[in-house]
């Protein structure tokens, strides 16, 4: 039954049939009240007039697809990719193909959609491909210190894909999976991308937000799909950020949708009716016990990596690059790298802007621009910790009691190192 | 599909790898029909209560209760709000909504279970469990919890049969190995509790109480803290009153020399549990940092 609010803006359409606010206040209120149907219809009138506000094509279509209106879902979608709308329109589409999937549509519905997946399907190597395919490369030498984890990159990634013949002679292929782990904003994304630059390869990201999707099947759907492409595009680095994320151990997991993604993940890697030749796996994790243990076997992500916070001299160099382009005068790049251990690539970068922050302060106050000094640097120090403390207390834990084969043996060590003991004296 | 319907997988999944954070600014970023479900609530309730904001917690409840006044889980996860909260009425009234409409759910009545034990009800407790026991034996929330209330009972064999099933349910299970450390610490076996308690803690790193417990029981298994085994099992002033009652029997015994011998060697002794355990502790923890 309809409200009396219902009633009265009938009755205003009934002589003002073509306002448009009235209309989309109309059908907005038939949505709050449940009527949902009622809603689509008004909807549908005003986009059969053209006059349905951008904004509201993608949630009209939403909202069509609840009611089981397929017809008007498809309209919507088709007149928000032609008014340009980005925002929602491929999970839409999604959605709509789902739905046509499941029932006969008339062709007249499905036609345009299939010219739109053929198109989607032609952009998608350029969509996904990252940096290095776009011109912009990044390399080793943009990355501050690091240098042992540089070399067994290098080693152990970048020769094989430059020195082939040398590999193939001992019968060691290109690609594979390897693991990059260690405490957030230490630079795992940055040399995952470094790699694939220094390799001269595409790098093709790949975020849990890019996989996951609530429907059943769609997830690993889509992980399949992200290594098709990047097995056209081979050779290239396929990379995988916050691994934990999408291969969560399935031990731990309390549905089995999460478990099904690994399974497809392991099928991926073991290239389960495809080729991964050329294709360079690399995964980064802040949690590296968190990931499924089958994924760290030989074959598959079998070559871990510890990427640590900077030690000194890095620390010094990444201080350096950041004060580049600031005016900046006798800042003691030695003494401020030596009062900030354990400190990552992040932190710094904050220390820097607070130290900034400080200098704008003095500026506003005094009416002059001074530059940034040592002393503005220490004096942001003074309220700062390092952010990588928590990580490291939780991969203590795991050093002591999960090490099981030796596989945290580099985090042990560097817990015992100079530099880590540096911050608790 | 609409993004925010994407927001909400993509909540669950950080919510389930233990970044509640991380959910919760994704669940900010959903909007429009989500922001009315039940299950948006859920995970935002999820959120706060993994960061142990409990209040917060009970806010989002509370939004979602007006939403969704029938809803099953958010009624349970009041429930552990208001225990986490100190009000274990309101916990009780809030699992008896859920149980109303759910009455042989065995996780309801494992959580009312626990819950009137706290508040000092075994023998209700016990009824309950026994309940969800009969519905699902082999649940291994309901086998946690008829542990624990054998350990609150005292009921060691019980303790023992119970946590070999746990465990043959989920050999991983960290409570079940916890347990049986817990079990043979009550009985002096000092070795045997080391053992569990470390494999306790290599299943389940995250849990503090479980690691202290590991490190605690390695310290005093070390084989330089053999010799004063004797003092950490029956307690300083039972081997003193012991180590007294001896000397003084064999003088009255006539047998001086062994006592003068026996009584240099308990001294000695003495001194070296005064010594050899903190000097211990700090070059483990100095190896260990």
């Amino acid at each position: 039954m309809s409200s009396d609010r219902v009633q009265a803006l009938l009755l205003a359409l009934e002589a003002a049939s073509e306002n448009v606010p009235l209309r989309l206040l109309l059908a907005e209120t038939l949505q709050a009240e449940g009527n949902t149907a009622g809603a689509v219809d008004q909807f549908e009138i005003l986009l059969n007039a053209g006059q349905l506000p951008r904004d509201v094509l993608v949630p009209t279509a939403t909202l069509a697809l609840l009611a089981g209106n397929l017809p008007v879902a498809a309209r919507c979608l088709d007149a928000a990719r032609n008014a340009g709308v980005v925002e929602g329109v491929t999970e839409l589409q999604r959605a709509v193909e789902r739905e046509l999937g499941a029932g006969e549509a008339p062709s007249e519905l499905t036609e345009p959609l299939r010219v739109a997946n053929q198109r989607t399907a032609e952009l998608a190597p350029y969509m996904e491909l990252d940096a290095p395919a776009l011109g912009k490369r990044v390399t080793f030498a943009e990355i501050g210190g690091l240098d042992g984890v540089k070399k067994a990159i290098h080693r152990t990634i970048i020769l094989p894909f430059q020195r082939p013949e040398l590999y193939r002679k001992y019968g060691r292929q290109a690609g594979g999976g390897v693991m990059l782990f260690g405490p957030p904003g230490c630079g795992k994304t940055l040399l995952a991308r470094a790699t694939a630059g220094e390799c001269g390869l595409p790098f093709v990201n790949v975020r849990i937000e890019d996989v996951l999707d609530p429907w059943m099947g769609i997830s690993e759907r889509n992980l399949h799909g992200l290594f098709d492409q990047a097995r056209a595009s081979a050779p290239c680095v396929l990379f995988v950020d916050e691994l934990d994320a999408m291969a969560y151990a399935r031990r731990k997991q309390q549905g089995s949708a999460g478990r099904a993604l690994v399974d497809q993940f392991l099928q991926e890697l073991d290239a389960i009716g495809a080729e991964n030749e050329g294709l360079l796996v690399l995964a980064a994790t802040n949690a590296p016990w968190d990931v499924d243990d089958a994924l760290k076997r030989p074959g598959r992500f079998d070559r871990t990596i510890f990427v640590p916070p900077p030690d000194e001299d890095a620390r010094r160099h990444i201080i350096r690059l950041l004060l580049t382009d600031r005016p900046s005068e006798e800042v003691d790049l030695k003494r401020l790298a030596k009062t900030t251990p354990l400190f990552s690539g992040a932190d710094l970068s904050a220390l820097v802007e607070r130290a900034l922050d400080i200098v704008i302060e003095e500026a506003l106050d005094s009416g002059q621009e001074p530059p940034l000094t040592t002393q503005h640097l220490e004096e942001a120090l003074i309220a700062m910790r390092p952010s990588t403390l928590d990580w490291l207390a939780s991969a203590r834990n795991y050093v002591e009691f999960a090490n099981q084969g030796g596989r945290y043996d580099e985090v042990s060590a560097f817990l015992k190192s100079r530099e880590a003991k540096n911050w608790r004296e | 599909m609409d993004t925010s319907v994407n927001n909400l997988a993509l909540a669950d999944r950080y919510l389930e790898i233990g970044k509640p954070e991380r959910a919760l600014q994704t669940l900010d970023d959903a909007g429009g029909i989500v922001l009315h479900s039940a299950l948006y609530w859920r995970l935002r309730t999820r959120a706060y209560l993994q960061m142990e904001r409990y209040p917060e917690a009970k806010d989002e409840l509370m939004g979602g209760l007006a939403n969704s006044p029938e809803d099953v889980v958010l009624m349970y996860l009041l429930s552990i709000c208001e225990w986490k909260l100190g009000d274990l009425a309101a916990a009780e009234r809030a699992i008896l909504g859920a149980l109303r409409q759910f009455p042989n759910e065995p996780s309801l009545l494992s959580r009312y279970a626990l819950l009137v034990s706290r508040a000092g009800q075994i023998e209700k407790a016990r009824r309950l469990i026994n309940r969800a026991a009969e519905i699902d034996p082999h649940d291994t929330d309901v086998l946690r919890v008829r542990v624990a209330l054998s350990q609150a009972q005292g009921d060691h064999k019980e303790v023992e049969r119970l946590t070999r099933r746990l465990l043959a349910e989920d050999p991983e299970e960290a409570f079940g190995h916890r347990a049986l450390g817990d079990l043979s610490l009550e009985q002096g076996k000092m070795g045997k509790a080391a053992r569990h308690y470390r494999t306790a803690a290599a299943f389940d790193p995250s849990d503090a109480s479980t690691l202290q417990a590991a490190r605690v029981s390695a310290f005093y298994t070390h084989p330089l803290l053999w010799p004063v085994r004797p003092f950490t099992h029956f307690g300083p002033a039972k081997v003193w009153l012991a180590a007294i009652v001896l000397i003084y029997g064999l003088r009255a015994l006539g047998l001086d020399l062994v006592a003068g011998v026996l009584a240099i060697i308990y001294l000695l002794l003495a001194v070296y549990s005064w010594v050899v355990p903190p000097l211990l502790r700090r070059w483990l923890r100095r190896r260990n940092p």
